[in-house]
């Protein structure tokens, strides 16, 4: 039985090679490279998700060793319960996105290197795969590093843009800073035990001192952090993201971040054991603050896919305030509350990817149909892109957690958690840190649904603004099928929680020893009470009362007269000039947060009396704080320093000859 | 099941049937204490069966959201209500949600709403709308504080168990952290239901508006349940103050006189916050929209203040 699922794992990786390698050899005819590299992509995550769940259904890890470079360096895949959850995610967005692509890339066909781009992107799947399946120190970060890589180059498709350079170089620099992070804590984990492979480090390091266990946290959580979007170390998220393809940022906002998430509860969870309390409490704060900052510079964007990236480092906030809760729960020994963090941290990672890869994808086919993001120059698309529409609305409402789609449910979840801090644990702080957070979370909340109407109202409603959003016509039937397919399962997985439990109950089983019950409904069952949720339940209610009204009201009054007519405007013919816009939509909020977002404004009345301008040129400009307070500073200190150390480069060769002897002499008394 | 199934009809018959009621006596205290006769308390009733009768113009440039946003906002609001103990504490439906699924069923109603005052491409649906999501970012934490301020001593989200605890407790108004989460719901409250000081239900066509600029693009059947599910939300939103405050005398059990005898109170209870809820808004004038997140946040910080209190008690 596992030598099937061997098979069919081994095989998932193989036909993402396969359309690596076929896309390159047929670049000469994009369509041949396109359709090659997008159908082998797919059967590779339909192979890759079974494995899967296979595995998590059986509860066998399964294990393959691909090359034994040394002893102790080994290239083995080894899919256990966490891994295989993680597989799941990034095969079934695979097989979504990859259908997609079939007809997004048709964009790029006789303009840009189809070829390559199809090869980059069954080698950056590879490279995701890889990362959350390798079990040794050394080839993890060989792939992390292919994946940081891989997605630097896809980010750089369209490089004759400078803005784009721009983005690419500082995604580079980011992730780079994160790698070296993660290089020094594995770096530490195999000084102090002398291993290199995961197992060992399971093994030995719950035994280790506390300090270096504190040690080793920490720069996983600096080093994924920083790839997984964390505020402050987010920069590169709302840069890169928007630059990228936009099949290949649905992949990158919806699963690569999330590799992060994976490497983070590898270290936290299986290396490090039982933790102090802290731990959480940073987390958690983190967790807090991502998510609150995140959505409120994502409510001030008017770029479609910039406002994405920034919910996404948002929806990372969220499953950080899960995790932060979890490692609470778990170093005040709390199982069942523990569990029941982790789970809304893992649900959340599932859903996150399904709609935000459903999302980005949807701002990709009006990218394709309308060659901008801004939306400030569309409207009223719903009419002749009625199929993006729905599917947009779709996943922005579970982007807003509302019900009955699945963002609701891993939001109950997490709420459930944070309250439960201060229900559950007897310490004042946790108490009022319970509340606050979950304050904050509903905050979040509400924003996130504020700027889902900014973004769908003002791109997809009323009058077209420009002529390019007059002229528009649905994407090819390959996009909508790719995004149709997370659409269903935005209502799938909020329907029933079960099929999800089915696979994070074993995780967590593992951990805690605990887990949740519940198929059309999640149930969590305390000892004196329990709580529960069932959005099946709550759609079926919805369903019955639409019905019974549209009935009563057709029975007693009659089917609705409706006449159409010009839309009121104090009397004048409605241009879309008068309109609201995105940037006038988000303005409220601006004001009342003003002091987070710095914002410069500037009014230029022209003509001879103000009173009767000719023309008004406003101007607004945002830039965060965090960007002007602390990266412009480190930035300038950087660039310092490098001015002062350049004394030293003088370029004379015998300079040079003494720095040599005099690092060999110090060397050599070090080592003595 | 049955028993379920006829307490949830029962319910539901409820919060349709009396919402209007309300309504009708906030604008007729609000009436009377402005030297006016005003309008009967039944006034509601005969406009929401006016609108239902009447045709409806629609904008040339909505699309299919304007026609459903009325009835997904009424059905999420009902939906609403089942979760929200009226008069009968559990009516079995419990099992399927909690207070932050009322949060945010309401959201529902507010998210469509934010689009259809979007849909027609006027100005003052845009107005109001971005208004709307603006204020009601900042109303929903203060929601959630000041409820979990209550919470924070049954240790539960299910209201029918919250409600049960806290009539089994008995009076605990002599708990100060009890009296500054009133204030800070009634803050919230206030704001909810789009009142004075915060929101003027009954301009049209002023700067100043934020709900009705939303329903600006809406006639006939679709403006009338529009306003039947504001009048709906603004008695749940009562229902909800009431009995996380005042829970004396709700039925527990099955009991038909007992239940007979609930509802009485309850209607009397509504109605006395009812004419409370006028007389603020008589008393005060409507402050500057800028300012109204300065309100809500100090209703943010009695809540703090409360779980403060509860948490070092």
């Amino acid at each position: 039985m596992e030598v099937f699922e061997i098979w069919l794992f081994v095989l998932s990786l193989l036909f993402f090679v396969l359309g690596a390698f076929g896309a390159i050899f047929f670049s000469r005819r994009a369509k041949w490279a396109n359709f090659l590299a997008h159908s082998s992509a797919l059967i590779g995550g339909l192979l890759g998700a079974a494995a899967a769940w296979l595995v998590l259904s059986t509860k066998q890890s399964i294990s393959v060793t691909a090359w034994t470079i040394m002893s102790d360096i080994v290239l083995r895949f080894r899919v256990d319960m966490l891994s295989a959850f993680f597989l799941f995610v990034i095969s079934l967005l695979t097989v979504a996105v990859s259908l997609y692509s079939i007809g997004y890339v048709t964009e790029y066909y006789e303009k840009k290197p189809v070829g390559l781009l199809g090869s980059g992107f069954n080698i950056f799947l590879l490279s995701m795969v890889a990362v959350v399946t390798v079990d040794n120190s050394v080839s993890f970060l060989i792939a992390w590093e292919l994946m940081s890589l891989i997605s630097f180059f896809l980010v750089m498709f369209e490089h004759e843009k400078p803005e784009i350079r721009k983005a690419g170089y500082v995604y580079v620099v980011m992730t780079h800073f994160g790698t070296v992070f993660i290089i020094l804590s594995f770096l530490t984990l195999f000084f102090f035990t002398n291993r290199l492979d995961f197992q060992s480090f399971t093994q030995a390091a719950s035994d280790l001192p506390t300090s270096v266990k504190n040690m080793i946290f920490l720069m996983s959580l600096i080093g994924f952090g920083t790839k997984a979007g964390i505020i402050p170390l987010h920069v590169w998220l709302p840069r890169a993201h928007p630059a990228a393809p936009s099949h290949v940022s649905a992949l990158m906002s919806a699963v690569m971040i999330k590799t992060a998430v994976y490497g983070l509860l590898r270290v936290s969870y299986d290396f490090l054991g039982d933790g102090t309390s802290w731990w959480g409490a940073v987390v958690l704060g983190i967790g807090v603050i991502s998510a609150a900052l995140g959505i409120l510079f994502g409510v001030a964007e008017n770029d479609m896919k910039r406002f994405l990236a920034f919910s996404s480092a948002e929806n990372i906030g969220i499953i950080f305030m899960g995790l932060g809760a979890s490692l609470l729960f778990r170093s005040y020994h709390e199982p069942l509350l523990g569990a029941l963090a982790l789970t809304a941290l893992l649900y959340h990672v599932l859903n996150h990817a399904i709609f935000k890869g459903l999302l980005f994808m949807g701002a990709g086919s009006v990218l394709y149909a309308t060659h901008t993001k801004n939306i400030n120059e569309l409207g009223g698309l719903i009419r002749q892109m009625p199929w993006t529409a729905s599917l947009f609305l779709i996943g922005g409402m579970s982007l807003a957690a509302l019900p009955p789609f699945n963002g609701f449910i891993s939001e109950w979840a997490t709420f459930q958690s944070l309250l439960h801090l201060s229900f559950s644990l007897d310490h004042p702080v946790w108490k009022t840190a319970g509340g606050l957070a979950a304050a904050a979370l509903g905050l979040t909340g509400a924003f996130v649904a504020g700027s889902v109407v900014k973004h769908f109202g003002t791109a997809f409603l009323a009058l077209p603004r420009t002529p390019r959003a007059a002229h528009v016509k649905e994407v090819p039937i390959a996009m909508r099928l790719g995004m149709m397919i997370l659409a269903f399962g935005t209502l799938i997985l909020g329907m029933w929680p079960g099929f999800v439990l089915h696979m994070t109950n074993r995780i967590v089983e593992s951990y805690f020893h605990k887990s949740l019950t519940g198929r059309a409904m999640l149930y969590v069952p305390f000892q004196h009470s329990s709580e529960s949720i069932s959005l099946g339940g709550v759609l079926v209610i919805l369903l019955f009362l639409s019905t019974l009204i549209l009935i009563s009201l057709r029975a007693s009054v009659g089917k609705s007269n409706n006449r159409f007519d010009e839309t009121w405007n104090c009397g004048t013919p409605i241009l879309p000039s008068m309109e609201y816009t995105g940037t006038s939509y988000s303005h409220p909020v601006l004001m009342i947060f003003k002091r987070l977002y710095g914002i410069e404004r500037s009014v230029d009345v022209q003509g001879e009396y103000a009173y009767y301008p000719k023309r008004i040129r406003h101007r607004l400009k945002t830039e965060s704080m965090i960007e002007s307070k602390l990266y412009r500073p480190l930035i300038h200190g950087t660039v310092l320093l490098s001015q002062r150390l350049r004394a030293i480069q003088s370029g004379n060769l015998q300079s040079y000859l003494a720095y040599m002897i005099i690092t060999l002499i110090v060397l050599l008394l070090w080592i003595r | 099941m049955g028993w379920i199934i006829f307490v949830a009809f029962l319910q539901t018959a409820t919060i349709i049937c009396i919402a209007p009621f309300i309504q009708g006596i906030i604008k007729k205290t609000k009436a009377r204490m402005q030297n006016r006769i005003g309008s009967s308390v039944l006034q509601p009733y005969y406009d929401l069966i006016k609108f239902m009768k009447k045709d409806a113009v629609l904008s040339l440039h909505s699309s299919w959201l304007s026609v459903a946003t009325p009835y997904i906002v009424f059905v999420s609001i009902v939906t609403a209500g089942l979760f929200i103990p009226t008069y009968i504490t559990n009516n079995g439906l419990s099992f399927m949600g909690d207070i932050i699924l009322v949060v945010y069923l309401f959201g529902i109603a507010r998210f469509f709403t934010a689009f259809s005052a979007l849909d027609a491409g006027g100005s003052f649906g845009g107005m109001g709308s971005s208004r709307e999501i603006a204020l009601s970012a900042i109303a929903e934490p203060a929601l959630l504080l000041a409820v979990f301020a209550v919470l924070l001593s049954s240790g539960t989200t299910k209201l029918p168990d919250l409600i049960a605890s806290l009539t089994s407790d008995g009076w605990s108004w002599f708990s100060p952290s009890y009296g500054l989460a009133f204030f800070a719901m009634l803050i919230v409250l206030i704001a909810e239901t789009g009142r004075i000081p915060v929101d003027n239900p009954d301009t049209h066509l002023e700067l100043t508006m934020v709900h009705e600029g939303m329903l600006l693009e809406y006639s006939g059947r679709y403006l009338g349940l529009m306003m039947w599910a504001a009048q709906m939300k603004q008695l749940l939103l009562l229902s909800l103050f009431i009995n996380l405050f005042f829970p004396w005398g709700i039925a527990a059990s099955g009991n038909v006189s007992q239940i007979v005898l609930s509802f009485l109170l309850y209607v009397a209870k509504l109605v006395a916050l009812g004419m409370l809820l006028a007389f603020i808004e008589t008393m005060y004038a409507k402050i500057r929209l800028f300012k109204v997140p300065k309100l809500l946040g100090s209703s943010m910080i009695l809540s703090l203040m409360a779980i403060l209190l509860r948490v070092f008690e």
